[in-house]
């Protein structure tokens, strides 16, 4: 399955923010009694009198430049970080089949295998819909499945099964068990009818049919 | 990068504030790019753009102005920090766990579907609407019946057994509440 990275979003979102904070702290600052109380804050916090104008003209020497490598920075950084958006599923190689000498014997690209296997689960009952994703290699795999359960049948049943039959298959295959296995259940639901029809292919009053 | 896939029920993965930020860089950055970039190459400010930036320049820092837009990007920022710690609620369900290393998961979305199926088979409801929350599940029911207790007792009932068939690695709840039709 295709993901965006959590944990990068996570770390860019709160490290932005606390920069965000700080530089709104650092302006705000020149309106508060802050140099008052401190003093020795005088070379680094604004005075309230200060125009951006002024403080850029005292530091123009070294201003500009990081001006212009901080905008390519952040230009950059959003380049990246919005490219990053685009889900993306964690790189497959081909299986390569060895016997116990290790000598290669041949590879098979992760697609055949995934629509045998994916095939093998559309036999199990109460499966409407399968597909899988498998990576890792002969020496670790891991298997990501989806499965459509139908409705009528028991999902807790059908999802032990699925498993138990990838584990099952894979280990066949490669001779090795797949260290992980995820499942993605997807559930169908019909909706319940909001009226019952009684005797509606008899021609005679339901109730007389029904005494006969 | 992992190889390994990342797993199926997990907290959300804040997209879209991502994505807004990301934005806002690129058109913070860009317009920096421009300003700085022409200024430190011609010595000037950009036509189009002169006015305003001798305006903001000659803009004293203790000034309304300036203070409003402190006070809004640090509101921003607070927001941004905030979806980045806040954990979320994931969009899928562990459930049924085994011995297996891995998870089933199932979406939330398949999981109110489910329960709701199963509600509107009880007697005496009408219709329902179940919403799955991080620890429990609310559920509301319509019912023609006056004795709304005893629909709210089966309606529980089905919810508690529809649960109980899927097992959720966290123990979900059902809050029912009945609204009487007239």
């Amino acid at each position: 399955m295709r993901t965006v990275s959590g944990r990068r979003n996570r770390t860019v979102l709160v490290l932005s923010g606390l920069l965000m904070m700080l530089a709104a702290a650092w302006v705000a600052s020149a309106a508060t009694p802050v140099l008052d109380l401190w003093p020795a804050g005088d070379p680094v916090l604004p005075h309230g009198d200060s125009r951006p104008a002024d403080i850029a003209a005292a530091h123009s020497s070294w201003l500009l430049p990081t001006a212009v490598a901080a905008s390519l920075l952040v230009t950059v950084g959003g380049i990246l970080l919005l490219i990053a958006q685009i889900p993306t599923a964690p790189p497959r190689e081909s299986v390569r089949v060895t016997d116990r000498d290790d000598h290669l014997l041949g590879s098979i690209a992760p697609g055949v295998l995934e629509r045998a296997l994916s095939d093998a689960l559309g036999a199990i009952p109460g499966v409407t819909d399968a597909s899988l994703r498998l990576g890792g290699g002969a020496a670790e795999p891991w298997i990501q499945s989806t499965v459509s359960v139908s409705e009528e049948s028991e999902t807790g049943w059908v999802a032990e099964t699925v498993r138990r039959r990838l584990i099952d298959d894979v280990t066949t295959v490669l001779g090795t068990a797949p260290v992980r296995v995820d499942l993605l259940v997807r559930l169908s639901s019909a909706r319940a009818p909001r009226t019952a029809r009684v005797g509606e292919h008899s021609t005679a009053a339901p109730a007389e049919t029904a005494l006969v | 990068m992992s190889t390994a896939p990342a797993r199926l029920a997990r907290r959300p993965a804040r997209s879209v504030p991502a994505a807004v930020l990301a934005l806002l860089a690129i058109a913070a950055g860009g317009t920096g790019l421009w300003l700085f970039g022409s200024f430190l190459l011609d010595g000037a400010w950009p036509a189009a753009a002169a006015e305003a930036v001798s305006a903001v320049g000659a803009t004293r820092l203790d000034s309304t102005p300036i203070l409003i837009g402190a006070g809004l990007l640090g509101l921003l920022g607070l927001l941004l920090a905030l979806s980045g710690i806040a954990p979320g609620d994931p969009g899928r369900r562990a459930i049924l766990a085994d011995d297996v290393p891995g998870q089933t998961a199932v979406s939330r979305r398949d999981l109110a579907h489910r329960v709701q199926r199963r509600i509107e088979h009880v007697d005496g409801v009408r219709d329902a609407r179940v919403s799955v929350r991080r620890r429990r599940v609310d559920v509301l029911v319509r019912t023609p019946l006056e004795d709304t207790a005893t629909v709210a007792r089966r309606t529980r009932a089905e919810a508690e057994a529809a649960l109980a068939s899927l097992r959720p690695s966290t123990p979900l709840r059902p809050r029912v509440r009945t609204a009487h039709l007239r």
